[in-house]
């Protein structure tokens, strides 16, 4: 037992638009990630120039020489290549995370709801999982039935299972320990109804968060992925497969290189700080300060 | 005892910055003196502000808290003191002991380390002396087994003996000053009984003066010769705890003792207090317990009234009391 | 009037068992066969320190978790022997306040829905109004006003939360009511509140109290009997008043003298020198015999047994004649 707490020790409340200043992580993670987004999303309806379209006469062309991020030694725009690229990688990953934390986030509770023998299983057959990293079950996977986006998302989804087992196991558990638990249950209510109505809601702040840094974990495999050849097949633009391509002119036309690395590299910091502004605003402690 | 008191707090004000600019005032016009060797008990609820003070008096404030008045140990005020200063003044001349056992003692240091790193920062002293001295220190807080058990963890033990470590810590560099914020209150009735001895008997060998701040009435009476009502950020009422628990006269104080769960008879009920304790930024006009005094009159609404002392030792805020006392 | 009690709890254990990698199971015993009654309309107080098993005891008695032996016959049913379904009826009858007002509601719920919760026990489920008007006529008996049920708990003070908690215990207009240190994390002036607000209820709507706490004065303020437990065992019950007045067993006065008053200043005099508490040795005798001033050779042989000593009273003492002799204390 504890004495009641003595909540002197207030914050200063932020007001308005200022609030999110104090939040450099959000803020600017959250702001790479809806350019990003506004990107893929555009290139659905529109790119400067058709990203599939040689024009060899303009091949190597330097950034704002022809088109604005130059061409490749097709002649093909990279500026457009990188917007579809864009939608090819969020789209995967995307789909994989949901897929991958969906089957994760309801081993994970099932695990915490059983115990015992159950959550023994699960967690054990985690680690199983994650024992073969995703490059090479998507190998397999594609030695099996061919590669593609099919095979990548799959290998992806395979892969972030064990991560949101294992976070929302832990999540849930110490959420089974409270008393409102312990209420649920004289109140007659069994195991699925309170994963449901008390566990769910409570842990789904921690799963956002998980959700936001493995997209941007899916994003670095998507792009491992078809830099090795096992992504969406040629002539769809990957990030990946432009790096892999972009690797015999690194000396005469580096920018080739250079674009859709930057690219890769500053959309997971992206989803990184965007994961840890929103970990940082959705943590308890910090919602009843603000909270007062 | 000497003439001057060892910790002579005036004028004491701390305010919290908020976003925008503006400060919420907590503490206000806080003082009180401690002579050296002195037991001084505040008592309050939750949201009176005693832990502010405490915190205060240690010299840790948060980064938003703004402090104003003095705080004088031994002459020196705190307030104006480097962080520096402040550095080696805890744990040397002020000694802390906290509520919560588990979190106030590092898991992965062993406890002898813990009371002996004191010794070791403050006095000079090499690490084998100190731990040496560490054992000493934890069979004074009657820590069976202590040599032993200065190897162990802090996890290994119950609440009542990381508490008595804690108190071990305090006191390792015989500080003058001991200031102890709810230290049994997660204890067991027994546990507490023990701890509690054992503090007394320390604080009286090492002839240290003892700040306890606590919300338990019982505890007060037991531990303190003097003692402080707080409430609102304000010091409501203070004297000798005798006198002020058997004879208050502030009707916060009245309130607090009726409510104290004793029995009653013929199906009765305890007094209490209507209403509830307000938000710092809800306080009523005038007396900050004008909304909830069975007591109140129209003049406790017009402004805050100022504390009076009297010649007996005591003190209160309260225009009905003053009254009384002219009477 | 010899009517049967409300709650008969009848040598009820409870085991733990602890795996470790090497070594054999550790067995914990929280719970030594209890036994104890309690009938309607009365509150009935449960006193001990940390480890002595009322939280189980708790549990227990809410069939919330199972006993290694014994049973829990409330009104009549032997719960633990009750088809699921049966039991989750019978849960209409008996309901719980917990400690912690800041952990027992769901912060995502709103109040309303954490109130009616309970409801789900009912066979016949109540419509969408029924719901609505009994959440708003139970927060209202609790001090609350009816339009809280739309905010959030935090939104609410630990006494307000505890209010809240209340309203839910009784929303099913239960028998029962399992109080498990309903009061232990309160304020001193929200305390007293929420203690008038029970012995209202206990008044008004006739309902009975499992009121568990490690402090002495609110049971003595609350309960009409009072059960003292050490060590998962019950050592010894009687009228509140009495108990403390005059304790029939060793730690019961250990327990009394030990918690500070406002009515004692100073250094209490120790009336006795007790031994400093040993490590627990589960072997055989009286758990407190280590403890205790009055130990003879007996307590260490032979385990006493809760046993009569006068009406009313029960003690699980070999010396307990010798405690009844003594004068009543001071206060």
């Amino acid at each position: 037992m504890s004495a009641p707490a003595d909540k002197t020790t207030a914050r200063p409340a932020a007001s308005g638009p200022w609030r999110l200043l104090r939040r450099p992580n959000l803020t600017i993670g959250g702001a790479i990630i809806l350019v990003l987004v506004a990107i893929a999303l555009l290139s659905l309806v529109w790119t400067p120039l058709p990203p599939a379209k040689m024009q060899i006469i303009h091949k190597l062309k330097p950034p704002l020489a022809y088109g604005l991020l130059g061409t490749d030694q097709f002649g093909r725009d990279i500026a457009s290549m990188l917007m579809v690229g864009a939608w090819n990688s969020l789209s995967t990953a995307a789909v994989a995370v949901t897929l991958g934390g969906a089957a994760g986030t309801a081993l994970g509770v099932l695990a915490a709801a059983r115990r015992g023998l159950t959550e023994a299983f699960v967690m054990r057959a985690n680690d199983v999982i994650f024992a073969v990293p995703p490059i090479l079950s998507a190998m397999m996977l594609g030695a099996m039935i061919g590669s593609g986006r099919f095979t990548a998302i799959i290998a992806i989804a395979v892969f972030m299972v064990p991560v949101f087992a294992r976070v929302t196991a832990s999540a849930a558990r110490q959420i089974w320990a409270r008393d409102y638990v312990l209420a649920a249950r004289g109140a007659g209510k069994g195991s699925l109804l309170i994963t449901v109505e008390h566990v769910l809601p409570n842990i789904s702040s921690q799963i956002i968060v998980q959700a936001t840094i493995q997209l941007g974990l899916a994003i670095l495999t998507e792009a491992g992925l078809s830099f090795l050849g096992l992504g969406m097949p040629p002539p769809a633009p990957t990030w990946g497969r432009m790096l892999a391509d972009a690797q015999t002119y690194l000396a005469t036309a580096p920018w080739l290189a250079i674009l859709p690395g930057l690219a890769i590299a500053l959309t997971v910091f992206g989803f990184n700080m965007l994961g840890d502004g929103l970990r940082d605003l959705l943590d308890p402690r910090e919602k009843g300060r603000m909270g007062g | 005892m000497t003439d001057t008191p060892l910790l002579s707090v005036r004028d004491l004000s701390v305010s919290i910055r908020l976003g925008g600019g503006s400060r919420m005032p907590i503490l206000t016009d806080m003082a009180f003196d401690l002579d050296a060797g002195d037991t001084l008990g505040v008592v309050g609820e939750s949201g009176s502000g005693k832990s502010l003070l405490a915190l205060s008096i240690m010299g840790l404030l948060p980064g938003v808290a703004e402090a104003s008045g003095t705080i004088a140990l031994a002459g020196e005020n705190l307030l104006d003191a480097s962080e520096e200063r402040l550095c080696s003044i805890r744990g040397d001349r002020i000694g802390m002991i906290f509520q919560e056992p588990m979190t106030a003692l590092n898991p992965a240091m062993t406890i002898g380390d813990q009371i002996a790193e004191g010794l070791v920062w403050h006095r000079g002293l090499f690490w084998r002396d100190a731990r040496a001295k560490a054992v000493d220190l934890l069979d004074q807080v009657k820590m069976p087994d202590a040599r032993r058990r200065a190897g162990t963890y802090p996890h290994e033990m119950s609440g009542g003996q990381r508490q008595r470590v804690g108190i071990a810590i305090a006191l390792a560099l015989k500080p003058a000053l001991l200031i102890a914020d709810e230290p049994t209150t997660a204890l067991d009735v027994t546990v507490q009984a023990e701890v509690l001895d054992i503090l007394d008997d320390l604080a009286r060998e090492y002839g240290m003066a003892l700040l306890l701040v606590s919300h338990d009435l019982g505890v007060i009476a037991r531990m303190c010769r003097r003692m402080l009502v707080m409430y609102a950020g304000r010091r409501m009422e203070d004297g000798e705890t005798r006198d002020v628990l058997t004879g208050p006269r502030n009707p916060y104080t009245r309130g607090l003792i009726a409510a104290v769960p004793k029995r009653i008879s013929d199906g009765g009920r305890l007094a209490t207090i209507r209403g509830r304790v307000p938000g710092f930024d809800q306080l009523p006009p005038g007396c900050v317990f004008s909304n909830r005094c069975p007591d109140v009159i129209d003049a406790c609404h017009a402004g805050e009234p100022g504390w009076t002392s009297s010649a007996d030792g005591r003190g209160v805020r309260c225009i009905r009391a003053e009254e009384e006392e002219k009477q | 009037m010899n009517t049967t009690p409300l709650l008969d709890i009848r040598a009820l254990s409870r085991d733990y068992v602890s795996h470790s990698l090497f070594g054999a199971p550790h067995h914990t015993r929280a719970l030594d066969e209890v036994s104890l009654t309690v009938d309607a309309g009365e509150i009935f107080g449960v006193v001990g320190e940390s480890g002595c098993g009322k939280s189980t005891l708790a549990r227990l008695a809410m069939a919330l978790d199972s006993p290694t032996a014994g049973h829990v016959i409330f009104d009549g049913d032997d719960l633990f022997s009750l088809p699921p379904r049966e039991l989750m009826r019978r849960r209409e009858n008996f309901q719980m306040v917990f400690q912690d007002p800041f952990g027992s509601l769901d912060p995502r719920q709103k109040v309303g829905r954490i109130v009616a919760e309970p409801l789900h026990v009912l066979a016949r489920k109540p419509g969408r109004a029924e719901i609505k008007e009994r959440v708003a006529d139970m927060l209202e008996s609790v001090g609350l006003k009816a339009e809280h049920a739309e905010r959030h708990p935090h939104e609410f003070s630990g006494g307000q939360r505890q209010r809240i908690a209340i309203a839910r215990a009784l929303i099913t207009e239960p028998k029962l009511v399992v109080a498990d240190e309903a009061v232990s994390a309160l304020d001193l002036s929200v305390q007293a509140q929420v203690l008038n607000l029970l012995m209202d209820l206990r008044e008004r709507r006739g309902v009975t109290f499992l009121f568990i706490t490690h402090n002495l004065a609110v049971v003595d303020c609350i309960a009409d009997r009072v059960g003292v437990m050490y060590r998962g065992r019950l050592v010894e019950t009687g009228p509140a008043h009495a108990v403390f007045e005059q304790p029939l067993h060793p730690y019961t006065k250990v327990l009394a003298d030990a918690e500070p008053s406002i009515e004692r200043f100073g250094r209490p005099q120790p009336s006795e020198s007790a031994p400093p508490p040993a490590p627990f040795a589960e072997t055989g005798g009286c758990a407190f015999r280590d403890r205790c001033p009055l130990a003879i050779a007996r307590c260490v042989a032979e385990r006493p047994e809760l046993r009569t000593i006068a009406p009313g009273r029960q003690a699980a003492c070999h010396r307990a004649e010798d405690m009844a002799a003594r004068p009543v204390s001071a206060d």
